[in-house]
């Protein structure tokens, strides 16, 4: 009986902690979730959450074949990736909360993707309002459905520019105004 | 008492039948489908020299009496226009009368000093429509073509055969065709047998025949055509066209024909040697058929069939494209990244504003050269001393964002006084602002959410703060700046941000004056968004 209700202490607590607001939670802690741990950095009114298993954070990405004056994102690709993003987003969030958000100018959700020379991702990490309503437990099914189904287009053409590339870098900024129209 | 109350309702019901037909037919073309020739009409053929007749006949009544008259203004009559298709043009039939009125005659004779005998009836039946059309790469162009019927033809129809147009010639119809030019100048003359082109008479080779002595005799008479076997050299025939003038009087300024006109006055010939009719002519003058020649009466250009109607549009890239070194397939896919640049690869917005900066280069009459430069830093650059595009390798070719990127280079350069070199001697500046207006051009149409210019090693609160900026200048991307003021006072600031943190454009220095005037000419311009 002790061990049941054991189990079921551990099992409540780290479901609470899933469900914490990323407001509720402290510069440069680590919060669980339930089979993730992030690490939690706040500067000003940003918060930066990442998986704790991310391996390239410190990784200086380089493209020996590539000048930064080519967008390896044309825009059609581009906007058709940002509407993946948004998608995922949109059936992850509540109404409700997304209604709460969209009260704040510019509310969004930054997440910056590493991913192969195929665009597959590798790791990523979120950066958003320190006083967001959105759970901890909300970004992690962000980030496995990520994981799992998104992926980047390439133009065939860009594989001689990113020859020799230990990653790439995407930057995608989330507006909860899109999210919601999705929604409705 | 009851059936003539049916009889009223019966009455009432058949009027707005009628009335709601005739709506209908109205409407059957779309008012935009004439407005290009309309406007064709307003800015070209308006402005051009007004008609004039050819004061050919020194002597003549024409001439010395009314000397005031030749300027012979030309009224298109828009409310009755008529839009057509062909295979080979989009066209628009207008029917088009005259302060004085210009009528045909033609004939074949031995004779070309022929005296002409009108038929009056013919005059009164032919009448001009002016066809102004566009081929396929849009060039317009225009015709003023005659139709002129044949007595008997004439008669079946009751002295009328107005119901005719251009693209709806009636299947019995015979007489001909006569094609002009806006100044009246004679071009061709199809001859029609049942509805159908059967000769072409090249009236760019004819000759201007003498008149002085036509007009001193009476020339009324019942006959329409002369074919004289008489005199002359019988072993050759003369094609001969005989342009009548008079002055007319309309019901109204919308009237098509006259219900008045002075006695016709002969005022020009022309003829033109042709094979003699087998059978010796008359019954009107028509040529036998030539099996050998292909007509076509909408091919308004030259009358004839166009085999290769449309020969391959040049590449748009060839209207801008000056010298290069690409070789044979270099240029092939040189040319399939520009159609993909042009059709934004799918996407309607990064169309609209590439397409806007192809036009307005186009528009500076500048050309831009490629070429491969294996010496360059980085993968391409825009030389603006020699306004060419260098590529570092051939695999840089097709790639559509890096040639967006040194063609709006190119675009700057051709935009800005003095060009764009200006800023990239000495201390470079201004060479910050030249690449933040390209980048932020592209993040702008490109939207918000991924809106990459400042690198993606900037730190991610300059990151955000730039991509939240772009989403208000533009509204969460539902429109674009057009003016300073639309940049919410934070152009400079994030230029300034920009030069810190950009992987190539970190060097240089700020121009604080110059304004990113070649970005919002294209928004304003374009109306894209």
């Amino acid at each position: 009986m002790k061990t049941i209700i054991f189990i079921l202490l551990i099992g409540l607590t780290i479901s609470c902690a899933a469900q914490k607001k990323i407001a509720s939670l402290s510069d440069n802690t680590i919060v669980n979730v339930a089979t993730t741990k992030y690490s939690v950095t706040i500067k000003y009114d940003k918060v930066t959450l990442q998986n704790t298993l991310n391996k390239l954070n410190n990784v200086k990405q380089f493209s020996p074949n590539l000048s930064p004056n080519i967008r390896l994102l044309e825009p059609p690709y581009g906007r058709l990736a940002l509407a993946q993003l948004t998608k995922i987003c949109a059936d992850i969030i509540t109404i409700n909360q997304l209604k709460e958000l969209t009260k704040l100018d510019n509310s969004s959700l930054f997440i910056s993707i590493k991913t192969d020379l195929n665009g597959k991702p590798k790791e990523l990490y979120f950066y958003t309002m320190a006083n967001s309503i959105l759970t901890i437990n909300q970004l992690e099914e962000i980030e496995k459905e990520i994981m799992k189904s998104f992926s980047i287009t390439i133009k065939a053409y860009n594989a001689p520019f990113i020859k020799g590339s230990n990653f790439l870098t995407f930057d995608f900024n989330i507006y909860f105004e899109n999210v919601i129209k999705i929604k409705r | 008492m009851k059936k003539f109350t049916l009889l009223i309702i019966l009455a009432v019901i058949s009027i707005a039948l009628v009335y709601s037909c005739k709506k209908d037919i109205k409407q059957l073309f779309n008012k935009n489908d004439i407005d290009w020739a309309k406007t064709y009409y307003q800015n070209t053929l308006q402005k051009s020299q007004s008609y004039k007749l050819n004061s050919i006949a020194s002597a003549s009544k024409v001439t010395s009496e009314n000397n005031n008259k030749l300027g012979n203004e030309k009224k298109p009559n828009w409310a009755q226009a008529k839009v057509g298709i062909s295979p080979y043009y989009d066209f628009v039939e207008i029917p088009i009368t005259y302060t004085h009125k210009i009528s045909h005659t033609f004939g074949i004779t031995n004779n070309p000093n022929t005296k002409p005998v009108v038929n009056q009836k013919i005059i009164d039946a032919s009448y001009d429509r002016l066809v102004i059309y566009k081929d396929k790469r849009g060039k317009i162009n225009q015709r003023i073509i005659s139709f002129v019927p044949d007595e008997e033809y004439l008669s079946k129809h009751k002295n009328n055969i107005s119901h005719n147009s251009i693209n709806k010639l009636d299947a019995d119809f015979v007489g001909y065709l006569y094609y002009k030019d806006w100044n009246g100048k004679a071009l061709f003359v199809l001859r029609i047998e049942q509805g159908r082109p059967i000769k072409k008479y090249n009236m760019l080779k004819s000759i201007t025949g003498q008149i002085a002595d036509l007009n001193s005799s009476k020339i009324s008479g019942a006959k329409l055509m002369v074919v004289d076997d008489g005199g002359g050299n019988t072993e050759s025939c003369y094609f001969m066209t005989w342009d009548w003038y008079q002055d007319c009087y309309y019901a109204t300024p919308e009237s098509e024909f006259p219900y008045f006109c002075d006695p016709v006055v002969i005022y020009n010939v022309q003829y033109l040697e042709v094979p003699c009719p087998n059978t010796g002519g008359g019954g009107g003058g028509g040529p036998s058929n030539d099996p050998s020649e292909c007509l076509g009466i909408l091919i308004f250009e030259t009358g004839e069939c166009i085999v290769d109607p449309i020969s391959p549009p040049s590449h748009p890239l060839d209207s801008i494209l000056k010298d290069t070194c690409l070789n044979t397939t270099q240029m092939a896919t040189l040319k399939t990244m520009f159609s993909d640049y042009l059709s934004g690869q799918g996407d309607n917005d990064l169309k609209c504003a590439q397409m806007a900066v192809y036009k307005k280069f186009l528009a500076s009459g500048k050309k831009i050269g490629v070429c491969i430069d294996q010496t360059i830093d980085g993968n391409g650059i825009y030389k603006p001393g020699s306004a060419t595009i260098f590529y570092k390798y051939e695999g840089g070719i097709p790639v559509v964002a890096l040639f967006g990127h040194e063609f709006f280079h190119g675009f700057q350069d051709s935009f800005y006084t003095g060009g764009i070199s200006q800023y990239n001697t000495g201390t470079r500046t201004g060479y910050p602002n030249i690449e933040f207006e390209q980048a932020l051009f592209y993040d702008i149409i490109n939207g918000s959410g991924s809106a990459d210019a400042m690198g993606s090693a900037a730190p991610d609160i300059v990151k955000t703060s730039y991509q939240n900026w772009i989403n208000t200048i533009t509204n969460n991307n539902t429109t674009y700046p057009k003016q300073l003021a639309d940049f919410g006072g934070q152009y400079y600031y994030f230029l300034n941000l920009f030069h810190l943190h950009s992987p190539y454009a970190n060097i240089g220095t700020v121009h604080n004056n110059l304004q990113p005037s070649a970005l919002l000419y294209i928004f304003n311009s374009s109306n894209c968004k």
